[in-house]
């Protein structure tokens, strides 16, 4: 009898957690309504590296062969392929689909223009531009999936 | 004996009890803080401002941005020095801002440039009215030194 009321003790520790993770769900719940979601960075920095290469496009030559773009165009390689995508397409009906694009650094660019996924922050936010140059049109669209980072400091 | 026992065993329950419930007390109590001082909204604005800054600029530019606001709540939160709100990693190409003790909020910048002569200038600037100062951040952009170094 003693063992067993010793036992239904020790289990109120769960109802006790259980209330704790209520009150903490309602605290954050709470600063999030307040606050929002925050400070998302990606759909201006996907225009601003769309921006830069539509610009660098129509000033410069670039070989697409190589990866002459990265220096050409002023873009750190390793930045740009650990937080961003690119796809440059050349008289392309449809370079989001294109299987031969003039270059193209990533992946999932299906990913960009998603209807339904326009509200899901694991999706790249992602901007589209055609251009013109002589008599050749280019498709270029860069995306960008850096989320802000906060670190221990 | 078995009575002085089970009380004991009471009393250490219910320390325990409250042991989590200071733990958890203080952790929120830390959340709520960091946002109530909106330190936390703050880093993230000026990292990605400052990172658009560099994304958008060509080496040879100046910059100098107002940050009044970031430099009070850094000091409303007791950041040890001025040197410590902005940093700046050259070779990882990543901005990080701290206004508050014990975090920071950082990004990368893919624009391949690098940023020197950080400084942090208190009063110096003014706002748009002319009438009161404010504090600013001036920094150089230069073509990224690893290329530099790479031609040599």
């Amino acid at each position: 009898m003693y063992k067993k009321a010793t036992g239904g003790q020790q289990l109120t520790i769960f109802p006790f957690l259980f209330l704790m993770m209520m009150i903490g769900l309602g605290i954050t719940a709470g600063v999030w309504m307040f606050y929002g979601k925050g400070y998302d960075f990606r759909q201006a920095e996907s225009s601003l590296l769309n921006y830069k290469l539509t610009s660098c496009i129509l000033e410069k030559d670039i070989d697409f062969t190589k990866d002459s773009i990265y220096d050409l165009c002023n873009l750190n390689k390793e930045i740009i392929e650990k937080n961003n995508i690119i796809k440059i397409c050349k008289n392309s009906q449809d370079c989001v689909d294109s299987s031969s694009p003039l270059f193209f650094s990533g992946s999932n660019f299906q990913g960009c223009f998603f209807t339904g996924a326009k509200q899901n922050d694991a999706y790249p936010k992602c901007s589209l531009v055609s251009i013109k140059k002589q008599s050749d049109t280019y498709q270029i669209i860069t995306g960008s999936k850096q989320l802000i980072r906060n670190k221990l400091a | 004996m078995n009575k002085k026992a089970a009380i004991g065993d009471i009393i250490m329950d219910n320390i325990l009890f409250l042991i989590i419930v200071a733990i958890f007390l203080v952790f929120m109590l830390y959340i709520v803080l960091q946002y109530q001082s909106s330190a936390v909204v703050w880093e993230k604005f000026y990292t990605g401002e400052i990172t658009k800054v560099i994304d958008f600029s060509i080496p040879g530019d100046s910059v100098c941005l107002n940050v009044h606001k970031a430099t009070e709540i850094a000091k409303s939160n007791n950041v040890l020095s001025d040197s410590e709100i902005f940093t700046i990693n050259n070779a990882q190409k990543e901005i990080c801002t701290k206004l508050s003790k014990g975090q920071q909020t950082c990004l990368n910048y893919f624009n391949d440039v690098d940023t020197i002569d950080w400084k942090l200038k208190l009063s110096e600037g003014k706002d748009s009215s002319g009438a009161s100062t404010i504090n600013i951040l001036c920094f150089n952009i230069i073509k990224t030194q690893k290329k530099v170094e790479e031609i040599v």
